[in-house]
């Protein structure tokens, strides 16, 4: 496989300048930039001129990575050659379908083929249900091929998020891309390394990823008191006390984020479903836990590549983690890159993470973590 | 900018302002670090703090739950001491049989575990007058104290309050107007202190009866809570269940009794049963033997006819005749003690039906039964008035005197019945003394009654025929059947079987055969010989016959299934059933005549040969018995009676036939006073079918010489 990066600035224009190597054959670009940048048609035509035989794949941010940076206001580009892979592409808009679920098993069976080693999936982040995109792409894929990848952002705005699947970024859209062939190896890890503090509480009224009280009382209320001067900046600031949830038989925490909030039915959307009856806990960040976080999903990562290096590592980390670690933000990539060193690295700050925890648990919609795919040709 | 950074800026450049332009960037990211860390630290301590004070707040609210847990824990444990206690109530009420044990426990139980001073139990027992009587269990009072308390005037002020509200739970009566009578019951006795809190129940039975009531007292106020109400309620049940088996078990023994009395005693006469007659029997045979001087005599008393009676005069009235021979044995027994000087110890017993023993016990002189037995015979020989009339009935004893050799009650019963029978053959209303002839034929007795029961099923009975002639031309008229029982290979005339085939009811499976085969007979003839198209034939219908409900039936199956006239048939019923006869069977007799069959009088002679009755009945015939045509050779008033009876015959339309003619001299004189038909061995003694068909053929002037 052969990986050229480069990064768009407003400011900078291109840089490294954008003497493209690979041309026209590269099949992939990878792109992430933020939503004016993604949604500039102008800048979109240029990359496309750049890989002509190239599938344009990617989303508007919370935040660009490439390499061990991070950036705001940006396009990050990765564009690669597969020597033995292929690609299968899909796209649909969620308005085709009557829920996420639907447009899941729609995607899943448009990328299906007998070699297909692994998807990438890149998803709306606010009109989505992600655990039932999920669940619909899981359901429908052949067994034991995985599915990795991320809700879209908007910084912290949480207004519009556009995902481009061939150069057309539009809101409303997932799209999904297949790799198909025997000599790709793709390992994967997630991790988030908050904190729960306070009372255990239990779900008490929900509808799908719509939350409205947490032990007969009012969620929202209860984030505003938590909150105080920084519930004016809901739902972004919600981001600093996501919520843990697990039910009572003993599965896995996992993690939610808030996407909006509603005062006029006092209800705040997460990124996946909060079922009633399920127990929650408040959840605060530790800085140094929220980067040894993302360095244990590295190491997921690294334990099943059998020490070769990865050439190609997707991190798509949660906006939430950005708006903790502020300066300190490059720390997680850093954290990451001092585990997969030689791997060619970019993505970006999502508003969800989707991928198993570890290569072999099942495959889940998260929040507040650092999830790594990494790719290798052999 | 952070006060730190500008603190930090002063010491390295003199003054924040002083702060060379490349360095600004830095210390602008160095102020954004240092207002991050702040702001985080703020959020931090301040999401620490909060969610101390939720914990708090959940703790707090985890030991609420606690105390309500405990609460809740307690009162379970108050119930399970409750239902412990009932429990134990119900084995004691289960195991104990002594219902003043079972309530003084329950009201000892009940005081205690409701924390009162005193308890109460007032309960109503049904006393040997069938009255309810209130009788008190207290527990923490004595009797003495009690005894003061007017009961009655209690009992209405609690009934009233009972039947508004169930259980009574008062927290001070003494400050509630509605028992200020109660109050001042308690004050007047001395009971001390005076009870304020007051609990009480009423005891109901199953079926909603009030048995009794529950009262529990405590000087101190407010001292029954919900708690002892609903442990009261459930004592209250319990106590009802040991008042409700109290009773069922008083009924249950009064049962018993009354059991083993009608076990040993007859109902309807409330005389000495079987069982009780020979559980006696047996005690004297018992003495008898260890005393050699010991005598007692077994009387066997059988009502003659009283069959009859009871068929005619109904079931009801039986009973009633029944009752009146019990109370006339026992009279008349009594008298024998007194009067004759008798001095025996006696035992009446009904044997069932019309069958009434006597044992005499410790008699002097064996005569003395005798006596006992004419004196009996003497006194239910008086008419009886029962239902507005009078009805007459003898009575036939049997006697049987205590023997060494005998040590059954049954056999002495069996040895005084068979000389009851000899006795009643010998005439009724007389007594005999068993002896062994009479063993021998009431031994020949049952075997006949075994035999004939069989004779109908092997074929034994025969019909023979003898021939009515008509006194005017000599003509055979028709012939009457008559029965004989051929018994191993012997005929058997019918008085030796008639009476007991009519003591056991077989006369009326006989009598059907009689008329079926007679029927039968008279076909075959008129079939052969066409000139027999008049002939008839006569038939002896019994008493138990003409009461049998299904006799008509019987006799339009006889005629439909033949084809034969009915007119040819005659049925012949003695005088004497006539004359007891019921409003029942004139209507049998009226349905028979309208069959077509003839009905003739038989015996006409023998008892009241009521002339004035003939007319009251459906007859169209008559037969003067042979007792009556004996004895007319020489007697002129016998003419003279005769001929009266010819006339009024004649007069009603019912032909007169006259039977036992033996000597031509009777059948002269007869046919002088226009007798119709004649019977007797003048003409034919009654012959066997083939015979009696040659006699019907041979010409008239033959017949008179056969």
């Amino acid at each position: 496989m052969k990986i050229e990066q480069a990064v768009w600035k407003a400011s900078e224009a291109w840089n490294p300048g954008l003497l493209s190597d690979l041309g026209a054959a590269a099949q992939l670009v990878l792109l992430f930039g933020s939503t004016a940048a993604i949604g500039d048609d102008a800048l979109m035509n240029r990359v496309r001129s750049l890989y002509p035989n190239a599938y344009l794949f990617g989303c508007s941010t919370a935040g660009e990575i490439l390499a061990t940076q991070v950036f705001d206001d940006t396009l990050a580009i990765t564009a690669c050659a597969f020597e033995h892979t292929t690609l299968r592409t899909a796209e649909v808009n969620l308005s085709d379908f009557a829920d996420s679920f639907a447009a899941g098993k729609s995607l899943a069976r448009a990328v299906s083929h007998e070699q297909l080693a692994h998807v990438l999936v890149l998803s709306d982040g606010l009109g989505v249900n992600g655990s039932e995109l999920v669940k619909g792409i899981v359901q429908n894929l052949p067994p034991g091929v995985a599915v990795t990848g991320g809700l879209s952002a908007d910084g912290s705005r949480f207004n519009k998020t556009l995902v481009c699947a061939g150069g057309a970024s539009t809101s409303g859209k997932i799209a999904a891309i297949g790799f198909i062939g025997d000599r790709l190896r793709v390992s994967f890890g997630s991790m988030g390394g908050w904190d729960t503090f306070g009372p255990e509480r239990i779900v008490t009224k929900s509808a799908g990823n719509v939350l409205y009280e947490l032990d007969g009382q009012n969620a929202l209320a209860l984030y505003k008191r938590y909150l105080a001067e920084h519930a004016a900046g809901l739902p972004s600031t919600g981001l600093l006390f996501p919520l843990s949830i697990w039910n009572s038989d003993g599965g896995q925490p996992v993690v939610r984020t808030i996407l909006a909030v509603n005062e006029a039915d006092q209800s705040m959307t997460f990124a996946g479903d909060i079922p009633v009856g399920c127990h929650a806990r408040l959840m605060r960040a530790n800085m140094e836990r929220l980067i040894d976080g993302a360095q244990g999903a590295a190491r997921t990562c690294y334990e099943s590549l059998n020490g070769s290096a990865a050439e190609l590592g997707i991190l798509i980390s949660c906006v939430g983690r950005k708006l903790v670690l502020k300066q300190r933000i490059e720390e997680e990539i850093e954290a990451v890159a001092d585990i997969l060193p030689g791997t060619a690295l970019t993505g970006f700050y999502s508003y969800g993470e989707i991928s198993p925890f570890t290569p072999t648990a099942r495959c889940e919609l998260h929040n507040q973590t650092m999830t790594i795919t990494t790719l290798r040709e052999v | 900018m952070h006060k730190l950074l500008a603190r930090q800026l002063r010491r390295c450049f003199g003054s924040s302002d002083a702060v060379p332009a490349d360095v600004q960037p830095l210390a602008q990211l160095v102020d954004e670090s240092y207002e991050a860390f702040d702001a985080d630290r703020a959020l931090g301590e301040r999401s620490i703090a909060i969610a101390s004070t939720e914990l708090t707040e959940q703790n707090e609210q985890l030991q609420r739950n606690n105390k309500a847990l405990q609460v809740a824990h307690d009162q379970l444990r108050q119930q399970t001491i409750i239902a412990e206690t009932l429990f134990q109530l119900g084995q004691i009420i289960a195991a104990e049989l002594d219902l003043q044990k079972i309530l003084s426990s329950v009201t000892q139980e009940a005081t205690k575990l409701l924390r009162a001073q005193t308890g109460a139990f007032f309960y109503n027992v049904i006393d040997g007058e069938g009255q309810k009587q209130m009788q008190p269990v207290v527990c923490g009072i004595s009797r003495e104290q009690f005894s003061q308390i007017e009961l009655s005037r209690l009992t209405t002020i609690f009934a009233a309050a009972f039947e508004n509200e169930g259980i009574i739970r008062i927290a001070d009566i003494t400050s509630d107007p509605r028992y200020a009578e109660l109050v001042s019951i308690a004050g007047a006795s001395d009971i001390s202190p005076t009870p304020r809190s007051l609990l009480a129940a009423p005891v109901v039975s199953r079926t909603g009866e009030v048995l009794g009531a529950l009262f529990f007292a405590h000087e101190k106020v407010n001292v029954f809570g919900e708690w002892d109400e609903r442990l009261l309620r459930g004592i209250a049940a319990h106590a009802a269940i040991a008042l409700d088996n109290a009773r069922l078990y008083q009924a249950a023994q009064d049962a018993g009794a009354r059991l083993a009395h009608q076990a040993q005693h007859d109902a309807l006469t409330g005389l000495p049963n079987r069982v009780l007659f020979r559980d006696r029997v047996q005690r004297c045979i018992e003495r008898a033997k260890r005393r050699s001087d010991y005598h007692f005599a077994v009387l066997f008393l059988d009502l003659d006819r009283f069959k009859v009676v009871n068929d005619s005069i109904g079931h009801a009235a039986g009973d009633q005749l029944l009752m009146i021979v019990a109370d006339r044995l026992k009279k008349c027994l009594r008298a024998a003690d007194s009067i004759s000087q008798i001095g025996v110890d006696f035992t009446v017993a009904r044997m069932g039906g019309d069958e009434f023993t006597i044992l005499l016990d410790d008699l002097t002189n064996r005569e003395d039964a005798n006596l006992v037995a004419e004196r009996i015979i003497e006194s239910l020989g008086q008419p009886y008035s029962i239902a507005g009339h009078e009805a007459l009935i003898s009575a036939s004893v049997g006697i049987a005197h205590s023997d060494p050799s005998n040590d059954s009650p049954d056999t002495l019963l069996r040895d005084a019945d068979a000389a009851m029978y000899t006795a009643k053959s010998g005439g009724r209303a007389r007594f005999a003394v068993f002896s062994a002839a009479t063993h021998d034929s009431a031994l020949a007795r049952l075997r006949i009654e075994t035999d004939l029961r069989r004779a109908l099923e092997r074929d034994e009975l025969r019909l023979f025929y003898q021939p009515i002639v008509c006194l005017e031309d000599r003509r055979i008229a028709g012939f009457e059947a008559l029965l004989r029982w051929e018994r191993d290979g012997k005929l058997i005339g019918p008085a030796e079987f008639i009476p007991i085939a009519e003591d056991t009811g077989l006369i009326v499976p006989i009598g059907t055969w009689v008329l079926r085969e007679a029927v039968r007979q008279l076909q075959t003839w008129q079939r052969r010989h066409p000139q027999l198209s008049d002939l008839t034939i006569s038939v002896n219908l019994s008493r138990r016959q003409l009461l049998d409900p299904k006799l008509l039936d019987e006799v339009r199956d006889v005629f439909s299934k033949s084809g034969l006239d009915p007119n040819l048939v005659k049925l012949e019923i003695t005088e004497s059933m006539l004359m007891q006869e019921t409003q029942e069977s004139i209507k049998t007799l009226n349905a028979l005549r309208e069959i077509g069959v003839g009905l003739q009088m038989d015996d006409f002679g023998t008892g009241y040969s009521s002339l004035s009755c003939l007319h009251m009945f459906p007859l169209d015939g008559l037969k003067i018995d042979r007792s009556f045509i004996n004895n007319i050779a020489g007697r002129r008033d016998c003419v003279a009676v005769l001929q009266a009876i010819m006339t009024l015959a004649h007069n009603l339309n019912i032909k007169v036939v006259a039977e036992g003619l033996e000597q031509p001299e009777q059948v002269v004189l007869l046919q002088a006073l226009e007798c119709d038909y004649g019977q007797g061995y003048y003409f034919a003694k009654p012959l066997k079918p083939e015979l009696a068909e040659q006699f019907a053929l041979m010409p008239p002037v033959l017949a008179k010489s056969a």
